[in-house]
C-alpha cells in the first residue's frame, strides 16, 4: 500500500516542469565562453618531480659508493687493530693474549719481511698499514701463501682450530690467528659474519621503496564510500572511465543495456579513483643487537598519488597528493649468510603522519597519521667489506586512519612493496 | 547548445527545483550540471532518447546532492515519540490523484531538508536506505524514518490540500 502511493508520486511527477531560473541561460553561455577562450589546459605537466628524485637517488648511491671506496683506505689501518683487540676477546681466547698483543705487535713488525707482494689478497684494497703486512706475513707462516689468495671456504677446518689456541703457547701465534681470521678471504664465512658482526656495530643505510599491486580502478562516491561494488567489477577496466562509448562510461554495453533507463543510471558510482603506487624514500639506522638480531629506525618520506574522475559527467577529474614524513621501527633477524650474501627477515613498524595534502581541485582538509606494519625478507650482498645493497620484499598492513580520505592504502590495507637500497656497515 | 537546453530545461528544473527549493542555489546547481553537460557532450556518443534524458537528469540530481552536501548542513530531524504515535494513529494513503503535480512539487518542496533529501533519493533515485545512510553520513535506520515522516507529513498536507477543495 505504501509502496504504491511512492510509486503514484513519482508517476505523477514524471515529465513534470518547470520554469527555470531568471538569467540562468546567461550564466551558462557566459561560463561556456569563457572556457573556451581561456587556454585549453596543455597536456598536465609530467611530473618531472618524480623522475628527478630517482636520479638523485641514484647519484646519490653511486656518489656514496665511490666516496666510500676510497675512504676505505685510510680506515682500514685503524679498524684492523681494533678488530684485532676485540677479535682476540671473543673466542676462547685467554685473556692473557690481549694484553700480550700490544707487546707483540711492535715484534711483529720486527719480524715483517717485506713480502706483501705475495700477499695480494683479491676484491681488498691492500692498505699501508704495517699491521697488515705483519699479519699477511705471519700469515705465512701458519699456512700455505695461497690460502690468502683462494676465496674463503678453503681453510674452514684450519681455521676453526686456530680459534682454540692454547693460551699458555706462544702469544704471537694467537694474536697471529686472530689477525688472520679477520682477513675475509681465509675465513670461513661464517666467522668472518660473526666478527663482522660483532666489530659493526651500527649500519646506515639509504633506500627507496615502491608498491607493487596495482591499484585497480576503484569506484566509490565522493563520500569515501562504495556504493556498488558489483557492478564496478564488472564495468571498468583500466580504461574505461576514459571511454566514451556511451552514456554510461561503461565498456560492455550488453550487460549494460538496463544501465541506460532513467532508475538504473541511478546506480552508477560518482567517482571512479586510480590510486598510483606509493613510493617511499628512507635512510636507516640499524643497530646490531647479536650475531643475528639487529634493531632498526629511521626516517622515511612517503607519496601518494590519486586521480579521480567523476564518470558521470568525465568532466571532473582531479589529482590528489599526500606527502607523509614517518618513522620506522624494526628489528631483523639474520636467517642465513654465505660469502658476501646475506638473507634476512625483517618486522618494522611505521608510524607516517602526512604533511602535505593537496588536490587540484581545492584544498583537503585532512592530514592524518598513518600506522602501519611491516613483515619482509631480505638480501643483503656486500660489495664491498662495508658496503651492502640489498633488495627487500615486504608486505605490509596500512590501518586505516580514520579519515574519509581516500587514498591507496585504503584500497589496499594489505599492500605489497619492494625496497631496494644501500646499507654502509659502521663500527 | 542552445537547443538541448531549451528541449530540456523544463524537466530538469523540476528535478533541481525539487531538491533545492532556493532560487538562487538552484540557479547555481543548474548552471554548473549544464556547464559540465555541454563540455561532456563532445566526447559522448549519442545512444538513445531516453538515454540521454536519463543522464541529463542524473546529473542534475548528483550535483544537487553534492550541493546539498557541501554547502548545506543537512538536519534529520527526529520527532518525538508522542507526535509519532498521533500520526501513525492518522496514516493512510493519500489520494494523491486528487492533487496536481505543481501541489505535489510544491509540497515536496516545503518538507524540511533532511525528509526532502532521503525523499527524493529513496522514492526517485531508487536508492536503498543502506545506499543512503552511505551517501548522507547517516543511520539507514534515520534513513528509514526520515522517509517515514516525510511521507506521513506529505499524506497530512495532500490530505488537507483536498479537504480544502471541498
Amino acid at each position: 500500500m505504501k509502496e504504491d502511493w511512492t510509486k503514484q508520486m513519482k508517476q505523477k511527477l514524471e515529465g513534470h516542469q518547470m520554469d527555470p531560473p531568471a538569467g540562468l541561460w546567461e550564466s551558462i553561455s557566459n561560463e561556456m565562453q569563457l572556457k573556451a577562450q581561456s587556454a585549453p589546459a596543455s597536456a598536465p605537466a609530467k611530473t618531472v618531480s618524480l623522475r628527478r628524485w630517482y636520479w638523485i637517488a641514484a647519484a646519490a648511491i653511486v656518489a656514496l659508493v665511490g666516496f666510500f671506496t676510497f675512504y676505505q683506505f685510510d680506515t682500514n689501518k685503524p679498524q684492523l687493530v681494533a678488530n684485532h683487540e676485540k677479535a682476540i676477546t671473543t673466542p676462547a681466547a685467554s685473556s692473557d693474549a690481549q694484553p700480550s698483543m700490544p707487546q707483540e705487535a711492535p715484534t711483529l713488525l720486527a719480524q715483517v719481511a717485506p713480502q706483501h707482494s705475495h700477499t695480494k689478497i683479491s676484491g681488498h684494497q691492500i692498505p699501508t698499514g704495517d699491521y697488515l703486512q705483519a699479519a699477511t706475513s705471519d700469515n705465512q707462516q701458519e699456512a700455505p701463501a695461497e690460502n690468502l689468495q683462494e676465496p674463503t671456504e678453503s681453510t674452514p677446518q684450519d681455521v676453526a682450530d686456530n680459534h682454540q689456541p692454547a693460551p699458555d703457547d706462544t702469544p704471537i701465534l694467537v694474536s697471529n690467528e686472530k689477525k688472520q681470521t679477520y682477513l675475509p678471504e681465509v675465513i670461513d664465512p661464517m666467522e668472518t659474519r660473526s666478527k663482522s658482526g660483532d666489530s659493526d656495530k651500527w649500519t646506515i643505510g639509504l633506500n627507496g621503496s615502491n608498491g607493487l599491486l596495482m591499484a585497480s580502478n576503484n569506484l566509490g562516491n565522493s563520500m569515501g564510500n562504495q556504493l556498488l561494488n558489483s557492478d564496478a567489477e564488472h564495468s571498468l577496466n583500466n580504461d574505461a572511465y576514459y571511454d566514451t562509448n556511451g552514456l554510461g562510461f561503461v565498456t560492455d554495453h550488453n550487460k549494460y543495456k538496463e544501465a541506460y533507463t532513467s532508475a538504473n543510471l541511478f546506480t552508477l558510482p560518482d567517482v571512479v579513483s586510480k590510486h598510483k603506487l606509493p613510493m617511499r624514500l628512507g635512510l636507516s639506522l640499524q643497530y646490531q643487537l647479536s650475531n643475528r638480531i639487529a634493531l632498526h629506525s629511521g626516517i622515511s618520506y612517503t607519496y601518494l598519488e590519486s586521480e579521480f574522475i567523476m564518470p558521470l559527467t568525465n568532466s571532473d577529474h582531479y589529482t590528489q597528493k599526500l606527502r607523509y614524513i614517518g618513522i620506522p621501527l624494526g628489528a631483523s633477524w639474520n636467517l642465513w649468510s654465505t660469502g658476501n650474501l646475506h638473507i634476512y627477515l625483517a618486522g618494522t613498524a611505521l608510524i607516517e603522519k602526512c604533511i602535505k595534502a593537496e588536490a587540484t581541485n581545492g584544498d583537503v582538509d585532512e592530514q592524518p597519521w598513518q600506522f602501519s606494519l611491516n613483515a619482509a625478507a631480505g638480501a643483503e650482498y656486500n660489495i664491498t667489506r662495508q658496503f651492502g645493497l640489498y633488495l627487500e620484499p615486504a608486505l605490509g598492513y596500512y590501518f586505516n586512519d580514520g579519515t574519509s580520505l581516500q587514498h591507496y592504502y585504503k584500497e589496499h590495507p594489505l599492500a605489497p612493496s619492494i625496497q631496494f637500497g644501500l646499507r654502509l656497515h659502521l663500527k | 547548445m542552445s537547443e538541448l537546453y531549451q528541449m530540456y530545461i523544463g524537466e530538469l528544473s523540476s528535478v533541481c527545483y525539487r531538491y533545492i527549493p532556493n532560487a538562487d542555489d538552484a540557479k547555481d546547481v543548474l548552471q554548473n550540471s549544464f556547464v559540465k553537460i555541454f563540455t561532456a557532450i563532445p566526447t559522448m556518443e549519442y545512444r538513445s532518447d531516453e538515454a540521454f534524458k536519463g543522464w541529463l537528469m542524473r546529473v542534475v540530481a548528483n550535483e544537487a546532492l553534492m550541493f546539498l552536501r557541501t554547502k548545506k548542513k543537512l538536519l534529520f530531524v527526529e520527532q518525538d515519540e508522542i507526535k509519532q504515535k498521533q500520526a501513525d494513529i492518522a496514516d493512510d494513503t493519500p489520494a494523491t490523484e486528487q492533487i496536481s503535480a505543481d501541489q505535489l512539487h510544491q509540497l515536496i518542496s516545503e518538507l524540511p531538508d533532511g525528509y526532502r533529501t532521503v525523499l527524493n533519493l529513496y522514492v526517485f533515485e531508487d536508492y536503498s536506505h543502506r545506499q543512503i545512510a552511505e551517501l548522507l553520513g547517516i543511520k539507514e535506520s534515520t534513513s528509514a524514518s526520515q522517509l517515514h515522516y516525510a511521507k506521513q507529513w506529505l499524506a497530512r498536507r495532500i490530505k488537507e490540500i483536498i479537504i480544502d477543495k471541498e
